[in-house]
């Protein structure tokens, strides 16, 4: 074998054979691997920069406008199951289980129990994360307490849903690593009780209480931040459902005394756009154009044409029926098809139920509005100065105080066109709270809380089967996600 | 002329120590000018290199020119349909589209389902708008002894295109066109008015919701939204090569107007080839680049499934001209005044109003450098890279949909009703791309004793790869004419939060770099020996989690070129070979596997609501995901036989995915989305066969017959962490879900509860726990291939099957009520008379996600039948001239009721999407087409 040479005069052989040499340590080394994120910041450039704490934060709070908090599932839950009001929409349509919903004959596999567990959680994924890197985030020591109160409002509020809808619930408070396996069996994969979830409720809101400043304290540009009166009247709720009268009538009493709140003039303006964060308002959900609730008004808007919604969640003639003569609060709280509306809109006959939840209509002439149904600028209102008053009678009737509890529901009575009552007795107190709060997702769990499930399901011909139904059925993807550790609710 | 070409041919096969799959006269004939120049020997491509054919130790598989050309499409992969063993291509007909390809089953779920293609040394993630009939050769590589060399890219396969190139000689012209229609291959029968009113009356309870009879519409959706298609393409070549260059030039264009109602596509390549030599032949660089210019037409698929849906009492417009919307009166007829009795879009004012369209540039190039240092010893240096750049629009003109969802309503109480809302919105979409993958490499060849024959290559490649950046912008109020849709046109100027409309995301790119290794030795033709290695990095993964090394060895036995096989005439050449390989694939869905803080959660403060940015970590990872690593072992025999008239080649392999990259869901407190985790085993193993008989009757007439058969099993074989809960797909859009992946089943397995009777109401009754039920990947894939030629005339027919498959018919399954349903359900639907009929009680329910649904997806397909016929010589200079006429995909048989059982789905036929399900699926087509080849 021999090795051919050949002719180098005509062409730069070596120059040619050395720039292919030298390109070759350039290609590729090691170190190339290291590739800065470009589509999101990493943990060290997020940590650096202290300004991050308070978008950490307002991601938190971003958790509420989506889909599976406060929309179709959360609707059919905590509204189109109770007396207050009928799937609606048209026959045709089942909105997936919201039938089921309605007709108490729902079960685990149904979609709206996956989306709202599935949402509170997701939003105490980012509450204990938010946790977890403010204590890493170098910034004022009382910007830091302020902050990690609000998001332990946010998470107080989430596992009180949780707890209200599922009874006992695993409590995850910290961020845990994918590979602690025995973390995992042990907190994720395991049901507190019911008296337990509660505790860290309480635990998370007198923290929530104590760091946050009140209403007034804040700058002007964090208005909807979560208050001290907001935590306070969460806990006084929270007592509430736990009938631990004495501290729920403290703590309302405490909303009450701090003079940040009050009643609007016209209970039909609390839940429009004029009523958004006014002295009514002790917390709400912020929406705006562009940056709306999901799904909320579009799901119960009309339903034909003009084309403004899907019609579900139509409040019930049980509903309608049980309002006394003359008073406001059905009229704010129904809208008759076909009539004229507030803001002049024709409810013409073309559209296809009698009656519409009118807590949740976007005006599209008087509010703001862009076209997107979907998404609209709505503040859902998840706390009300009325609801702390009504949380106060209630406490102050149970421990006795029937006086206080009077004067505190005769001033609702007042606004609401009719007259004072005395002698008040405590199915007036809930009557009272059903019709201050009407499709205001309470009324479901108010029943359950109070006892009065069983009958008044009867009453709107629906069976309540006790044992059961207080609580619903934890989704069963989670079971199955738990490896069978965590154990479905007795019945289902 | 073509006497010659056919002599050619099939010396060619004489020549060659053996062809794995001989050529067919129709290579030569559709390839003259171009195709053999200096390869009289079978070579096939392996990677960083080229192997003569009988050499070959792994398992390659070959396709030409003349059949790829032979299936005119707008994709080259969907024109080899049916051609290989093992490679199962699933048709996808919408304008523009590609098919999906599967080389031997689905080894995992995420991102990096899909082969790498290496045209010309450019490593792409597609076909990147290459025209079929530049191309000379595709090259599968499918074993993992073949791929290892490939490292992290080639756990799905490698496709290798070469281009056509220069032949010593004149300047050779050469033309290419053919135009076709297209039409759906086939129709669901849809109820007509009169059941429609029945059955949904039944369904309601109610015997006069809709009128039985005296109905004035009843519209066949599917007949509005479709129509006859056509597709036609142009392609001139010039070629040719003196002493010192050869040059291959082409220019083309395609354009296509799909079936579906305004939808299109249209394509315009550049192709430029050109190889310089210099110094005595040892020194050759070769500059390649194609320039594809692409329109596409979109419009959406919904519409199939709103036409599906939709009832036959609604008209496409009110004799006032306002589009039909499903509305009924009192009376039960479809009345713009009525009420809203389903949710579906009218489709034909949907299509009608759908403007989108995006132009796509691409640029794929690269300089391929050779140079023999010493005899022995060469250095090459491949630089290729791929560049797009998109842009796109979508008009929606927003009064003129209110205005069709509200019959009974005026244009100019739009604005009344929808104060400071948009008469229309203009989005603008721009995106580039880029990536690249510089190879350098030495290869040293040497014979020893002449018959010790050595070849080693070692070098490093690295590949840059997901350079992207896109940018939206949105704005109201443009002029309604399509020459005003730019966004200064706006007369809307009220600002609006800027997330929304204003959209910029430059993407983390990932690199990789490896090293490699190659040495093959043959002994005399008789043994052969093949072992490589590749330590490959990638960014991806966490630091200490991102190397691995990937080996193979592979051997092979020729035995026909033992001396006691001498005797044996019957045996032309017989190989036998077995290979052992390890590939990896880290396509985790992620750029960086790092704990990410995206800025995409705002929320609105202040008395003024401003929007204030917000942070959040969408999901969470696991620091220690790292490599899938596929490894297989395949045994296999080449052989021909009987004068070479009968070829074959034989495989069996037994594949084993491990540390499957799965995006797990687990529970939403640990993280909201999926997480990627290395999971599972996947095993796929198959068994291929290719068989091709070839010969002559008298002087005249040659004919074939080829086909392939692979069988493969695909099957989850463990679950290996602890996370991995119920992880299912199938998603029909309700609420439903169809699929889960499951141990001990094929990934993709449609997962549903079992129809076990009748309850006294005739609604379903199922089964208390879910079963599976079979899964929509094929066990077994095959094709026939047949043709002839006689005198001047060209014939062959090719087919192409599928077996083992299941399908969920998910249009018919995604009732919400009030929706047109097919005929055949009301021809034998249960009764409290007929308590055995096929068919539930008319229901509104949502179908339960039942084996009700569940069809058999095999189908046998003619795939092609073509009739050519080559004119003779007419005058000197004129080479040749040939038409033809072609059938593409003529037949169809199968059980399957849909409109086609090829269903791609959603998001490139990601096994927990869509795929295998229909739903808002586009229907294959049948082409009857006709064409002219000319060479000067």
């Amino acid at each position: 074998m021999t090795i051919k040479t050949f002719e180098m005069k005509r062409f730069p052989y070596k120059a040619i054979i050395g720039l292919f040499l030298i390109t070759v340590p350039f290609s590729s080394c090691d170190s190339d691997l290291d590739v800065d994120p470009r589509h999101v910041q990493n943990e060290e450039d997020f940590l650096n920069n202290p300004e991050n704490a308070v978008q950490l934060v307002n991601g938190v709070y971003n958790k509420m406008l989506n889909y599976n908090m406060y929309s179709f599932s959360w609707i059919g839950m905590t509204s189109i199951t109770s007396d207050d009001a009928d799937k609606g929409s048209t026959p045709s349509d089942t909105g997936t289980d919201k039938h089921k919903m309605d007709n108490l004959t729902f079960d685990a596999s149904d979609i709206s129990f996956a989306d709202v567990w599935d949402g509170r959680y997701e939003g105490i994924y980012r509450a204990n994360n938010a946790i977890f890197y403010l204590d890493q985030l170098d910034i004022d020591e009382s910007l830091k307490n302020r902050l990690l109160g609000e998001v332990k409002f946010l998470r107080a509020f989430w596992y009180f849903d949780l707890v209200r809808c599922f009874g006992g619930v695993p409590v995850v408070v910290e961020k845990i690593d994918l590979n602690d396996v025995e973390a995992i069996n042990n907190i994720v994969f395991t049901k507190k009780t019911k008296e337990e979830v509660y505790a860290q409720i309480e635990l998370d809101l007198q923290d929530a209480v104590a760091a946050l400043p009140l209403k007034s304290q804040y700058g002007p540009n964090d208005l909807g931040r979560a208050t001290k009166g907001a935590a306070q009247a969460l806990l006084a709720k929270v007592y509430l459902y736990q009938q631990k009268w004495t501290d729920a009538y403290n703590m309302s009493g405490e909303v009450i005394a701090s003079g940040e709140y009050d009643l609007m003039d016209n209970y039909a303006d609390v839940w429009r756009e004029i009523g958004e964060n006014q002295e009514e308002s002790v917390f709400e959900v912020q929406a705006t154009l562009t940056k709306g609730l999901i799904g909320y008004t579009d799901v119960q808007g009309p339903r034909g044409t003009p084309d403004l919604g899907w019609g579900f969640n139509t409040p019930s003639e049980n509903l309608v029926n049980s309002y006394e003569e003359g008073d406001l609060r059905r009229d704010a709280t129904v809208m008759f098809v076909p009539g004229v509306l507030w803001d002049g809109f024709i409810a013409p006959s073309t559209w296809n139920n009698p009656r519409y939840n009118y807590k949740a209509y976007q005006s599209s002439i008087a509010e703001s509005w862009n076209g997107n149904k979907g998404e609209t600028a709505k503040n859902l209102r998840l706390l009300k100065y009325s609801d702390v008053m009504l949380i106060r009678a209630e406490a102050a009737f149970q421990a006795g105080m029937a006086g206080e509890a009077e004067d505190l529901i005769n001033e609702l009575r007042v606004r609401a066109g009719l007259n004072e009552k005395t002698g008040i007795t405590l199915q007036d107190i809930y009557n009272e709270r059903r019709w201050e709060m009407a499709m205001e997702h309470d009324r479901w769990f108010d029943l359950v809380r109070t006892g009065q499930a069983q009958a008044a399901m009867a009453a709107a011909g629906k069976t309540f089967i006790p044992g059961t139904h207080e609580v619903f059925p934890i989704p069963q993807a989670q079971i199955i996600a738990s490896g069978g550790r965590l154990i479905q609710n007795n019945g289902y | 002329m073509k006497k010659t070409l056919l002599t050619i041919s099939f010396s060619l096969v004489t020549l060659s120590t053996f062809a794995q799959v001989p050529p067919t006269p129709l290579d030569s004939l559709m390839n003259d000018s171009i195709f053999f120049d200096e390869q009289l020997t079978e070579v096939v491509l392996i990677g960083y290199g080229t192997k003569k054919a009988g050499a070959i130790t792994g398992s390659v598989a070959q396709i030409k020119a003349a059949d790829i050309v032979r299936t005119p499409a707008q994709s080259a992969i969907q024109a080899i349909q049916g051609k290989a063993a093992g490679v199962n291509i699933v048709t996808n007909d919408e304008p523009g589209k590609q098919p999906t390809i599967r080389i031997r089953g689905l080894g995992t779920i995420t991102g990096g389902r899909d082969p790498l293609y290496v045209i010309d040394g450019i490593e792409t993630s597609g076909l990147n708008g290459i025209n079929p009939s530049d191309i000379a050769t595709i090259d599968i590589l499918k074993d993992a002894s073949s791929l290892a060399i490939y490292g992290q890219k080639g756990s799905n396969g490698v496709v290798l295109i070469t281009t056509k190139k220069g032949k010593r000689g004149e300047i050779k012209i050469n033309y290419d066109g053919y135009y076709g229609q297209k039409f759906i291959q086939r129709k669901v029968d849809m109820a007509d008015a009169y059941r429609f009113a029945y059955y949904n009356n039944s369904a309601i309870g109610d015997p006069s919701y809709f009128a039985m009879s005296g109905q004035p519409y009843n519209t066949n959706w599917l007949d509005v939204i479709t129509d006859t298609g056509d597709v036609m393409s142009n392609t001139v070549s010039l070629s040719g090569a003196g002493e010192n260059a050869s040059y291959y030039f082409s220019a083309s264009n395609y354009k296509e107007n799909g079936i579906l109602n305004g939808s299109g596509y249209e394509r315009t390549n550049v192709l430029s080839k050109t190889e310089f030599r210099m110094l005595d032949d040892r020194f050759k660089v070769t500059p390649f680049v194609n320039l594809s210019v692409g329109k596409t037409i979109v419009k959406p698929l919904s519409a199939f499934t709103n036409a599906y849906k939709q009832s036959p009492i609604m008209p496409v417009r009110y004799p006032n001209g306002r589009w039909g919307q499903p509305f009924v009166n009192d009376e039960g007829f479809n009345d713009m005044s009525g009420i809203k009795y389903n949710n579906v879009a009218n489709p034909a004012a949907q299509l009608f109003y759908h403007n989108e369209q995006n132009k796509d540039v691409v640029l794929i190039g690269s300089i391929n450098t050779e140079l023999k240092i010493i005899d022995v010893l060469k250095f090459n240096s491949n630089f290729g890279a791929t560049a797009s750049w998109g842009k796109g629009y979508t008009y929606t003109p927003s009064r003129e949909l209110w205005m069709v969802a509200n019959p009974t309503l005026e244009r100019e109480q739009y604005l009344e009703q929808n104060a400071n809302s948009p008469i229309n919105t203009l989005q603008q979409r721009r995106t580039t791309s880029y990536r690249y993958n510089w190879d350098n490499y030495f290869t040293y060849n040497q014979t020893f004793d002449e018959n010790h024959n050595v070849t080693v290559v070692a070098g490093l490649s690295r590949t840059t790869f997901k350079m992207d950046e896109r940018l939206n912008a949105t704005r109201w109020n443009v002029p309604e004419q399509s020459n005003y849709w730019s966004l200064n046109f706006s007369s809307y100027d009220t600002p609006t939060a800027p997330s929304s409309i204003i959209e910029n995301v430059v993407e983390t790119p990932i690199v990789s770099v490896a090293y490699f290794g190659r040495v093959e030795y043959d002994y005399a033709g008789k043994y052969l020996f093949s072992g490589s290695l590749r330590r490959e990095g990638i960014s991806v993964f966490a630091d200490g989690k991102r190397h691995d090394i990937f080996p193979s060895v592979s051997a092979g036995w020729v035995v026909t070129s033992e001396d006691f096989m001498n005797d044996v005439t019957f045996v032309n050449s017989l190989k036998i070979r077995g290979g052992y390989g390890e590939v990896g694939n880290g396509a985790t869905g992620q750029s960086i596997n790092a704990i990410q803080f995206a800025n995409d959660t705002p929320y609105p403060l202040g008395p003024g609501q401003i929007i204030y940015p917000g942070s959040n970590i969408p999901f969470a990872i696991d620091p220690n995901l790292t490599w899938e690593t596929m490894k297989e072992i395949d045994l296999g025999v080449d052989f021909t036989v009987m004068d070479r008239r009968l070829s074959g080649t034989i495989d069996y392999y037994r594949r084993t995915t491990a540390d499957v990259i799965l995006p797990v869901a687990i529970p939403p407190v640990l993280s909201p989305q999926d997480v990627p985790l290395n999971t599972g085993t996947v095993t796929n193993n198959g068994v291929e066969v290719s068989l091709k008989w070839q010969d002559n009757i008298g002087e005249n007439i040659n004919y074939w017959v080829g086909g392939n058969f692979s069988h493969n099993k695909n099957e989850l074989k463990e679950v290996g962490h602890y996370l991995f809960g119920e992880y299912t797909g199938g998603s029909l859009g309700n609420g439903q879900i169809t699929k889960q992946v499951l141990e001990g089943e094929a990934l993709g397995s449609f997962y549903v509860f079992d129809v076990t009777g009748y309850d006294s109401d005739g609604a379903f009754t199922y089964s208390e726990d879910r079963v599976v039920a079979g899964s929509y990947i094929p066990t077994i894939t095959y094709g026939i291939n047949i043709g002839a030629t006689y005198k001047n005339f060209d014939f062959s027919v090719d087919a192409y099957g599928v077996g083992g498959n299941k399908l969920y018919n998910g249009k018919k399954a995604q009732r919400f009520g009030g929706e047109n349903i097919e005929n055949d359900v009301l021809d034998g639907f249960w009764t409290p008379s007929t308590p055995n009929a096929p068919n539930p009680r008319p229901s509104n329910n949502i179908p339960v996600a039942s084996t009700y649904f569940i069809e058999d997806g095999d189908y046998l397909r003619i795939n092609n039948i073509t009739l050519g016929y080559t004119l003779p010589e007419l005058f000197d200079g004129l080479d040749k001239v040939r038409v033809y006429v072609t059938a593409v995909n003529p037949f169809l048989f199968t059980k399957f009721t849909g409109y086609s059982p090829e269903v791609v789905g959603s998001d490139n036929g990601n096994p927990l999407g869509t795929a295998g399900i229909e739903l808002d699926a586009y229907p294959t087509n049948k082409t009857f087409l006709f064409g002219l080849n000319v060479g000067f």
